[in-house]
């Protein structure tokens, strides 16, 4: 073959139709499809996995409540491999987790769950940054009355120019 | 006299001479009797000499294997290291406590020192606090974790009986930074009773004014700086030690240790207004009483059992000790506070939220806040469990959706509010100063969104870091320009005497700085890569562009543990970074046989390749957990220029002449521009 000019190894090629090589390509076609699925499939799988996981915590007692998908240790690969387990079985996420909270109770959430007296634990501290930020609020208004009231004078003897440079001066000063 | 009674000796003498303390100045700060001021000055330091000693004898009890001592059979063994066997004293509870007596009384001893200048009300009351403290934790070291006592005296054993070995440090805490992670963390926590008294000495003599401030301004910025390096120490053990991959996990006593330090760092901003425009007396107050409240309350969090954490010390009778404590701390504090409000309140000087003023106080909104998150999320499983019955778990998730958010506001204010202006700042100002940082951080957001950049927090971050870096540089470039213009100087000269002349602001800019590279470390969390593999010799995996390949495994023995030690070799393509060595280390001797991860590190300043050695099958097959952590080095970076701001900020002052002639020129110039 090595001898032959390229035009006659193109013929004998068109002119040679091999099943025996057909089959081989097909099947290896078919079992790189195969392994792509495959591969695919458990992806797939350990993306499902991961998504229960990531709302669980890990509550082996060593780890600082880390969630299940993050923590690399004995107790939350058992959890995970559970989580698994339930889902090729056909059982929702829903399920899934509910079978934790039957073993668990509540606190295999990673965080409180977002309903009934939990709720409160996402809503404090937003209402204490409010409440905050109205008392704030509410001295600043106290503190431009009280300026206003004890020097009524002080304002307006400098330019706005002048007051410029003064501050900048003076914060060379300060801290 | 045995060694252990000698302990017990010194200890009942510290007690004596603390409650001796309390009585006298408390005299002394009603009469004003020079002997007693003296008389209790003199006391006070000597509890100092008491404790140290007593410190002492432990310290050698430790170094001689003398088991006969219930504490050193149970935190120290024969074939600990000799560094160790002298850090193994603070492993435990009794001698942590007994630790945090001495730095206590370090304090104290400085504080007094200090204090006999003053020789003022003030001073003998704010002696008298320092003197209660001590005689409440020295009760709890002598009544409830006494580290002198004898086998004998705590099991049922023979008198005189001897163990032949101890049963050993726990091995996690054998590491360097477990070794000073704790008295740096203590002397952050116990720092804080010397503003704490001296507030309480000014409300009780009604010596309201700015003396206190000014006494306490060095005391606050001391400890506040300790707490800060001490939580980053704790972070890097755990990052080394624990094997999780991460240095802070928002567990309940990481918590603890940061609730008193949101509240010191608000303080130590808005102490500033009452400095420089006497506003705001009574929060100060508020924040520097609530700053040592919470670091008992902390304490009591650690050592109480109440919270589950990996951290917390063994269950112990304290709790409801140190709880009682909290509730005097915080009730004497309310109560003082009642009653001088009036003596409290203070003249306005403020025209514009646009301002210094306004700056701070959101920045004390926005720690408040904080901190109230941190609080309520600590405690919030608590809080459940008692009113619906069930336990709850409040996770590192919840804590990053709060923090992240008030986290970046925050560093927006950190380049935001040193450039305003005290009472108002014009909108021609505002556009001079934040034009170009503004640019700068907007440059950068984009840029990295151009890149392929796309978690949103990572982008404001970074971006907010670029903002922060370059108000910071141009604030010295300006700073150096009108230096160099009103005297004449160097550029590079100007610079540096920048420094002199206004050490807090300067080397408050380059804490600041420290801060930004800490933000840009922990903003690297968002781009963590981790997977899990079993690998025969020969055998590699891939991670974040690193190709680790496994190529054996030795054994080692040592008088206290088995090594294992995997070899791994570090690829980029083609080329060798490198080998890395994680190790399984088993604790033969103990009854558990347990076993520490000894983890491998490949630090640069781009990101950690992190691998941890799980161990291996009886097939040869070895388990290994890796992570690639981008930018972690720019945290302990970050720690160490915040170090070096610190010291600009507490270096002691130049002599007032030399400032003063220093100063005339620009104060010239300020006259100038008011006339």
């Amino acid at each position: 073959m090595k001898g032959l000019p390229l035009k006659a190894r193109k013929t004998r090629k068109e002119d040679g139709f091999s099943f025996r090589v057909y089959c081989v390509r097909l099947l290896v076609i078919l079992l790189l499809a195969g392994i792509s699925v495959q591969s695919v499939r458990a992806e797939i799988e350990e993306a499902r996995v991961m998504e229960v996981a990531k709302g669980l915590a890990c509550l082996c007692g060593d780890c600082p409540n880390r969630p299940l998908d993050e923590c690399r240790c004995g107790f939350a690969g058992q959890q995970r491999e559970k989580i698994a387990k339930g889902l090729e079985a056909g059982m929702t996420k829903d399920q899934v987790i509910a079978g934790f909270v039957t073993d668990f109770g509540e606190r295999i959430f990673v965080t409180p769950p977002a309903e009934g007296f939990n709720l409160l634990a996402w809503f404090m501290p937003v209402f204490g940054i409010l409440i905050g930020g109205y008392a704030v609020k509410t001295v600043l208004r106290g503190w431009s009355r009280d300026a206003v009231r004890s020097a009524p004078a002080a304002e307006s003897k400098l330019s706005q120019v002048d007051r410029d440079k003064l501050d900048s001066v003076l914060r060379e000063r300060d801290t | 006299m045995a060694l252990h009674e000698l302990g017990h000796f010194f200890l009942y003498m510290a007690l004596v001479l603390a409650v001796y303390t309390l009585v006298a100045s408390s005299i002394s700060g009603k009469t004003r009797r020079l002997d007693m001021t003296v008389s209790s000055e003199r006391a006070g330091q000597a509890i100092f000499v008491m404790i140290a000693i007593a410190f002492l004898v432990l310290e050698y009890l430790f170094l001689n294997d003398r088991f006969e001592v219930y504490y050193v059979a149970k935190a120290s063994s024969r074939d600990l290291h000799t560094g160790y066997k002298m850090t193994a004293v603070w492993s435990s509870m009794e001698g942590s406590l007994l630790l945090w007596s001495l730095v206590l009384s370090t304090y104290t001893f400085f504080a007094i020192r200090k204090m006999r200048r003053m020789r003022s009300p003030m001073a003998s009351y704010a002696t008298a606090v320092l003197a209660a403290n001590q005689v409440f934790f020295l009760s709890v070291v002598l009544f409830l974790e006494n580290p002198f006592l004898l086998i004998s005296d705590v099991e049922n054993v023979a008198v005189g009986f001897v163990p032949p070995d101890g049963q050993g440090m726990n091995p996690l805490l054998v590491h360097p930074a477990m070794a000073i992670h704790p008295p740096i963390l203590y002397s952050g926590f116990v720092g804080f009773v010397v503003p704490f008294s001296f507030a309480i000495g000014a409300l009780i003599s009604k010596h309201v004014d700015a003396e206190w401030i000014r006494t306490t301004r060095r005391w606050t910025l001391v400890p506040w700086f300790l707490l800060a390096v001490g939580q980053l120490l704790g972070g890097k053990w755990a990052y080394v030690v624990l094997g999780w991959g991460g240095y802070w996990g928002w567990d309940p006593v990481e918590n603890a240790a940061l609730l008193p330090w949101l509240i010191a760092t608000a303080f130590v901003h808005s102490v500033m207004i009452q400095e420089k425009k006497g506003m705001l007396r009574v929060w100060n107050m508020v924040l520097i009483l609530m700053t040592y409240t919470l670091c008992v309350f902390a304490t009591f969090l650690t050592r109480s059992g109440v919270v589950s954490s990996v951290h917390t010390f063994a269950q112990s009778p304290i709790g409801p000790w140190f709880l009682n404590y909290v509730i005097v701390l915080a009730g004497t504090s309310a109560l003082l506070l009642y009653l001088r409000y009036d003596m409290l309140k203070s003249e306005t000087h403020y025209d514009s939220p646009i301002s210094r003023e306004g700056g701070f106080l959101l920045n004390n909104l926005l720690f408040l806040g904080a901190m109230f998150a941190v609080l309520w999320g600590t405690m919030f499983p608590i809080i459940s469990e008692a009113v619906t019955g069930s336990k709850i778990t409040v996770g590192p998730p919840f804590f990053n959706t709060v923090m992240i958010p008030l986290g970046l506001v925050l560093m927006l204010l950190t380049g935001v509010g040193p450039l305003l202006a005290w009472r108002k700042t014009s909108t021609a100002s505002l556009k001079r100063h934040f034009t170009l940082p503004g640019i700068v951080g907007l440059v950068v957001s984009v840029t990295l969104i151009v890149l392929g950049m796309r978690d949103v927090y990572a982008i404001i971050s970074f971006g907010l870091c670029a903002f922060v870096t370059s108000t910071i540089f141009s604030e010295y470039h300006r700073g150096a320009l009108a230096r160099g213009s009103s005297s004449g100087e160097p550029y590079l000269q100007a610079l540096w005497t920048l420094f002199g002349r206004n050490q807090r602001r300067y080397g408050g800019y380059i804490v600041h700085f420290g801060f930004v590279l800490i933000f840009i470390g922990f903003t690297g969390n968002a781009f963590n890569l981790q997977t899990e593999v079993s690998l025969l010799k020969g055998e590699s995996f891939e991670l974040g562009g690193y190709r680790v390949e496994y190529e054996g495994y030795s054994q080692s023995h040592n008088a206290l543990t088995d090594v294992i030690e995997a070899q791994l070799g570090v690829f980029v393509g083609d080329e060798r970074l490198g080998t890395l060595l994680p190790e399984q280390h088993i604790y033969y001797k103990r009854p558990d046989q347990q076993r520490t991860t000894e983890v491998a590190i490949r630090s640069t300043l781009r990101e950690d390749l992190y691998i941890l050695y799980e161990g291996q099958n009886q097939q040869n097959q070895a388990f290994f957990t890796a992570y690639v952590n981008p930018l972690v080095m720019w945290v302990w970076i970050g720690c160490w220029v915040m170090t070096l701001g610190m010291i600009v900020v507490i270096w002691p002052d130049k002599p007032v002449e030399h400032r003063r002639h220093q100063v005339s020129r620009p104060t010239k110039r300020a006259e100038e521009a008011t006339a």
